[in-house]
């Protein structure tokens, strides 16, 4: 049968109609886009980080008798990158979508988007692990009582300067390539199939 | 009291282009289940969206964009693929009146049919059974009309082979 044929058919076809109010009804939900739960869950992330954090912050700034104030600080200086990494998040969220565009425009323009988050989704999930090992690794050196000297703190005349220094930066190197695969199998999982597939899309409607 | 107003003006003018949103809803809904939700979705971007239409473009182009555009990237999970046409989905007003057993049949040879394509082939049939011209399909697909009408030709020889004659 030619498609030609059916096209009266198709033209006639009636679907059932919703009455005013239930469209009315609709006009008051609430999007269940990827897009819109992506916002919702940075949302609900950025609550859980402001309580969790501004607990954690006061905790550390009198338990102890203000002896562990630095992780007060360092806890200040995280919850400031997180607000950041929200910001920067959130922009890249509204810049994800035109719905109103040409269907590959906004295909192209998801598939931009979404690489640049998941880029950063990865830079600031990695860069975190490093600067985390620093920052208690240098809290626990003036804060802890001093014990058998080690090569990550060494006591004077016991290990040379660099045999440190190159233990740190082993430390580091091994948890910064651990944080990072483990940070790209979790944004392959989270947006891996969905990049894909919106590059498929994009590369049928380019072939002629 | 004005927002009220816009909510009766944009439901009075999407009333003229429900049935559209519907067909959208069939082709990309693979359950019942999918085919309201995206008629949900469908609607709650076209009223996010609408205090932004100029009318720069006939509402119904700019309706088909926002309509496929949710259709074809807006669902993330999607169950898995069934292709016959659901009979809840038939229109309940043809069955009272003169019921035409073999156009229902062949509409559903047809819905079938086009399930089978991919996302973009179901968006270029639907816009050329809606008998749009090429350049309006450009307008709202974004692709040039050249190609649109290469792969018109290529999907009635995949469609020709999936509709069995009646």
């Amino acid at each position: 049968m030619e498609l030609d044929q059916l096209k009266n058919i198709w033209q006639k076809e009636q679907s059932p109609r919703k009455e005013d109010k239930q469209m009315l009804s609709l006009l008051g939900k609430r999007s269940n886009n990827p897009i819109a739960r992506m916002k919702r869950n940075l949302f609900s992330e950025l609550i859980a980080i402001i309580i969790l954090y501004g607990s954690m912050i006061v905790y550390y700034a009198y338990a102890f008798h203000g002896t562990m104030s630095e992780v007060s600080w360092f806890l200040v200086a995280i919850a400031v990158f997180f607000i950041t990494y929200y910001y920067r998040k959130n922009k890249l969220l509204n810049e994800m979508e035109c719905v109103a565009c040409h269907v590959k425009s906004n295909l192209q323009r998801q598939v931009r988007t979404l690489e640049k988050y998941v880029q950063f989704y990865l830079i600031a999930g990695t860069a975190l692990g490093p600067l985390t090992i620093l920052f208690f690794g240098w809290v626990f050196y003036i804060k802890l009582p001093k014990k058998t000297p080690s090569v990550f703190y060494p006591a004077p005349g016991t290990y040379p300067w660099w045999e440190s220094g190159l233990a740190w930066v082993g430390l580091l190197v091994v948890c910064t390539i651990l944080v990072y695969y483990l940070n790209v199998w979790y944004v392959r999982k989270l947006y891996g199939k969905h990049v894909q597939k919106l590059k498929e899309l994009l590369a049928e409607m380019d072939e002629g | 009291m004005e927002s009220n107003e816009q909510e009766q003006q944009f439901v009075q003018q999407l009333n003229q282009h429900q049935p559209l949103i519907h067909k959208v809803c069939n082709l990309y809904g693979q359950t019942t289940t999918d085919r309201q939700d995206l008629f949900q979705e469908i609607v709650v971007q076209l009223w996010k969206a609408y205090p932004r239409f100029r009318g720069e473009s006939k509402f119904s182009t700019w309706l088909y964009r926002i309509a496929l555009n949710t259709a074809i990237s807006g669902l993330r999970k999607r169950k898995n693929h069934i292709s016959s046409y659901e009979p809840e989905s038939l229109p309940t007003d043809i069955q009272d009146e003169a019921y035409d057993v073999e156009k229902e049949l062949q509409l559903d040879q047809l819905y079938s049919a086009v399930r089978e394509l991919s996302e973009i082939e179901r968006a270029i049939v639907m816009l050329y059974l809606e008998d749009k011209p090429y350049d309006e399909m450009e307008d709202i697909l974004g692709i040039n009309q050249n190609n649109l009408r290469v792969k018109m030709n290529r999907i009635k020889e995949k469609l020709r082979k999936l509709i069995k004659p009646a």
